[in-house]
């Protein structure tokens, strides 16, 4: 094997409320890739994720998901790893964050490094400020938490796992980063900066990147290789050409789908629903 | 679900003015014991102190109410503030609510409970009671948080705490039936809370170790920083959440039922005091709990000064006192949030 695995997983079956989700799954992603994570509501996208990241011992609230099989994060398994291990090895980007109280955003994005207490201040403070400067929030730093729109929210969110994934690089030479609709209430600019910014981690070679999407598109542009879950059909798993297909993709979200060429990108498609 | 109280203004809290407000915690509380322990009934002047230490005895009188009367019950107070205003942060912190406190919650109900049942079952005896006190402390605790963090609003974690508070004092009621007059003029005061049991003896075993106690919770200020995030994040960032939720949960009930055992329920210094550190320099818990220790000691130092002065030589139960100031602090709280959402 020429290239580290950032995630590893074989033979992964997902049980949700009795129902199997994503039934024996094999994948492997290598350090310098982006996988992409599609599917409509309810394929088991999230529960994947969590799987992923360790988080299927019974934490979190609501419905509670099961995973068999193995799941490696770079090289760790994850099964039995602690949360201290895990948190080493692997970062991850939820939903949505909402804090008790408001800390300083800076303070907030500096919490990335807390897994490496042994991480010079200094250095830390240099990728709090790279992270601030990528995701351009310069202009809100002395604003409250609470008062940021959703978006900013989510961006200060994301410099927080950006400084958590340097961190990791940075001790452990790459890392897993896992990130769920991180897109989701971003305008357009922001959307493909904080994809540029995943494609630059990437091809620095810090992480291998697992990123749930819902727009087919964007999954299309910026992922090396796509998952597509669905609630009902076997996962279909490969790269952007062998996924988006008009047959599968009309078949899993039960709408009519074209898929074209790309109006302006060479080799680029073009999905979009034709209802 | 968070922030509906719309707490912890966002100050630029420099390390410079974390450190400074630290040090006028401090000063401040110097002060307090200065005053608490040299006016009251009989006053004694602080130049008097002074020559004391120098081996000049002019007023035995006044040396033996200041050393053995006095001084105990300062720093009796002085530690219960410490642990309560530390444990309300931290327990603010753990069950990602702004209105939990040890009283609120229950916690201090469950470990007079505890405390009435150890002088009831064994008759006294300080072990026992503290045992009892943690155990009945912890149990409410536990039961605060199965109850409280199912429902996604504050307002559960009020509702469980009222349910908690309820069973904890009908079954102390039950209790007390059977106690003599003189038995249920003490449980009465002692319920409203009290400093006067103190004694050098008791504060010889219960200093160290609410000290141990506050100092270990101290440590874990970067998880409760992240728990300000969230449960997820936190395990995210490292920190088994299971095992970081019991720590904490023993180590407020280890620190609070002692206190409790020997105090009795003082309300709502742990929900004030965090609450106007926060204001004040910020939410970061590496400040936040060392402010809210050194404020709580200072807010109950003084809260006890006055319960001592205001009616002299008569004096309030501490508890009132603290309730008098700390039940408007409440209200307005509740209309803040109320006018923010």
């Amino acid at each position: 094997m020429s290239m580290q695995s950032a995630l590893c997983i074989s033979d992964v079956t997902i049980q949700r409320g009795g129902r199997a989700l994503a039934k024996s799954l094999s994948l492997s992603l290598p350090v310098g890739e982006i996988l992409g994570v599609l599917g409509p509501n309810g394929a088991g996208k999230t529960s994947l994720l969590s799987a992923c990241s360790g988080e299927c011992s019974g934490e979190g609230s609501g419905e509670r998901s099961q995973a068999s099989g193995e799941i490696e994060c770079t090289g760790v398994r994850v099964a039995t790893a602690t949360a201290q291990a895990l948190s080493r090895r692997r970062a991850v980007l939820p939903q949505q964050s909402t804090l008790t109280f408001n800390l300083p955003i800076r303070q907030i994005i500096e919490m990335g490094a807390y897994p490496f207490p042994e991480i010079d201040p200094l250095m830390v403070r240099r990728w709090c400020d790279a992270a601030i400067a990528q995701t351009d929030l310069q202009a809100h730093l002395s604003k409250r938490y609470d008062a940021l729109s959703g978006g900013e929210q989510q961006r200060v969110q994301f410099s927080r796992v950006l400084v958590h994934t340097r961190a990791i690089a940075h001790v452990n030479g790459a890392a897993c980063l896992f990130l769920d609709e991180p897109t989701s209430s971003l305008d357009l600019k922001h959307q493909s900066q904080l994809m540029s910014g995943l494609r630059e981690i990437a091809k620095a070679k810090l992480a291998g990147v697992f990123i749930i999407l819902h727009d087919l598109n964007m999954a299309a542009r910026w992922c090396d290789q796509l998952l597509l879950l669905s609630p009902t059909f076997a996962p279909v798993y490969g790269s952007a050409r062998e996924v988006l297909r008009e047959s599968i993709l009309t078949k899993v979200y039960g709408v009519p789908m074209s898929v074209v060429p790309h109006p302006t990108r060479l080799n680029g498609l073009w999905v979009m629903s034709d209802e | 679900m968070i922030n509906l109280l719309g707490i912890g203004r966002l100050r630029p809290a420099t390390p410079l003015t974390t450190s400074w407000g630290l040090l006028l915690l401090a000063v401040g509380l110097f002060f307090a014991v200065l005053v608490a322990s040299t006016q009251g009934a009989y006053p004694i002047a602080v130049a008097d102190l002074w020559s004391w230490a120098f081996g000049h005895a002019n007023d035995e009188v006044a040396q033996t109410i200041w050393l053995d009367i006095r001084m105990p019950r300062v720093l009796l107070g002085l530690v219960t503030g410490a642990v309560l205003g530390m444990t309300g942060a931290v327990m603010q912190a753990l069950f990602r609510n702004p209105l939990a406190e040890p009283g609120l919650v229950g916690l201090s109900a469950g470990a007079s409970l505890g405390a009435v049942l150890a002088i009831v079952l064994t008759g006294g005896g300080f072990l026992w009671i503290g045992g009892f006190a943690f155990l009945g402390g912890f149990a409410a605790t536990c039961l605060a948080y199965l109850l409280g963090t199912r429902s996604q609003t504050p307002a559960g974690l009020l509702l469980a705490g009222i349910a908690i508070n309820a069973v904890g004092f009908s079954a102390m009621g039950v209790l007390i039936v059977h106690a003599n007059d003189a038995e249920l003029r003490d449980l009465t005061f002692w319920n409203m809370g009290s400093l006067a049991a103190a004694n050098w003896q008791m504060l010889a075993w219960l200093i160290p170790w609410s000290g141990l106690a506050v100092a270990i919770l101290w440590r874990q200020w970067r998880a409760l920083n992240a728990l300000l995030l969230g449960e997820r994040e936190t395990f995210h960032l490292g920190f088994d959440i299971r095992r970081l939720r019991w720590h904490l949960i023993l180590l407020i009930a280890l620190a609070v039922g002692p206190t409790v055992a020997v105090t009795g329920g003082i309300g709502f210094v742990g929900l004030v005091l965090p609450h106007l550190v926060r204001l004040w320099l910020g939410a970061d818990h590496r400040w936040v709990l060392p402010a809210s220790a050194l404020g709580g000691a200072l807010a109950l130092t003084l809260a006890d000064w006055l319960s001592r002065v205001v009616i002299s030589p008569a004096e309030l139960p501490i508890g009132i006192v603290t309730s008098l100031i700390g039940g408007p602090f409440f209200i307005w709280l509740l209309l803040r949030g109320a006018r923010r959402r």
